[in-house]
């Protein structure tokens, strides 16, 4: 079950990001078939990366299916930002959601939402496409996640928008606060370190 | 904290076990990956490293292989250790094994296993 890694041999490993193939020689265990990420190789990974978002821009596009009251959700917190595209507030919202989730007591408030009539009611409406692009970290962060939480990327954009915007119709006054306090404020932050 | 403040942390012998993992981890890392059972990435260990708790006391056993980068430069004795975690309606367990390098010199940690072991449903209710 532990393996040592005690025979190890370089070879040419091809590993598939959002539909990409990247590949390099990598050291490789003979027993388990494990490739070893070190300094070298992430770097050719960040080199291959910053090539792919030059030459294949559609692949660092998220489709997302979000629901029509999801869509009325996000007009009426736009209304909070002016001059602001639906995809930059998604971007947004989606970048705060993983944020959150990498501390445990803010990643549990988001667990806690989804008892709201209005997350319920977001499974069940007729579904919109919206297209949203991500930078090269975005997109690993993206794919980080969905290795995580065994979900598909464009999953884990939606349930960060269904989250975000439950927060912002909750009436519980821990979540209210939470949205006030928190996930707000970060919007704001978010969107302006990028306009 | 500048690198020369990482390595003094490092070099503590009084830094708690998974101050060391973490300062180690943004120093350098290596991880195998994909293995069988799959290994997760470092990408993934970083995202998750606030959900291990804080006061983690992993178990200790002697370094079988001196093979790759670090292998012979090394710390002589392996970490594990398993947290759990509560994401999306589950709670996950997480196996971590690794050691330290260089012995003496510690600059960055090999993560020889990083996978998930165990998945549950859980719900969550407001009120």
């Amino acid at each position: 079950m532990d393996c040592n890694h005690i025979i190890i041999t370089k070879k040419m490993v091809k590993i598939d990001y959002f539909g990409l193939t990247f590949s390099a020689k990598m050291e490789v265990c003979e027993a388990c078939k494990a490739y070893l990420w070190n300094t070298d190789s992430k770097e050719k990974l960040n080199l291959w990366l910053s090539e792919q978002k030059k030459t294949n821009r559609d692949r660092f596009v998220v489709q997302a299916s979000l629901s029509n009251t999801a869509k009325e959700c996000l007009d009426e917190v736009s209304k909070d930002y002016p001059g602001i595209q639906t995809s930059a507030l998604i971007r947004a919202m989606t970048f705060i959601f993983l944020h959150f989730m990498e501390k445990p007591e803010t990643a549990e408030m988001f667990e806690m939402v989804t008892g709201s009539e209005i997350y319920e009611s977001f499974a069940k409406q007729e579904k919109h496409i919206v297209k949203i692009q991500f930078s090269s970290s975005g997109m690993m962060d993206l794919h980080s996640w969905s290795k995580i939480l065994q979900i598909k990327i464009p999953k884990i954009v939606e349930e960060a928008v269904y989250r975000i915007t439950s927060f912002h119709v909750e009436s519980d006054p821990k979540l209210k606060a939470f949205w006030e306090t928190q996930i707000s404020p970060q919007i704001s932050l978010v969107l302006k370190s990028v306009a | 904290m500048v690198r020369e403040n990482i390595l003094a942390r490092l070099a503590d012998p009084k830094t708690l076990f998974l101050e060391k993992l973490w300062l180690a981890i943004w120093l350098e890392v290596d991880l195998w990956e994909d293995r069988n059972p799959p290994n997760l990435g470092d990408h993934e260990l970083k995202k998750l490293m606030r959900h291990i708790p804080a006061n983690l006391q992993p178990t200790w056993s002697a370094r079988n292989s001196q093979r790759g980068k670090h292998g012979k430069t090394g710390d002589d004795e392996v970490f594990k250790f398993e947290f759990k975690t509560k994401l999306l309606g589950f709670e996950m367990t997480y196996f971590v094994k690794g050691y330290f390098f260089d012995k003496g010199n510690c600059h960055g940690v090999c993560i020889q296993s990083f996978r998930e072991v165990s998945r549950v449903k859980i719900s969550f209710r407001v009120k």
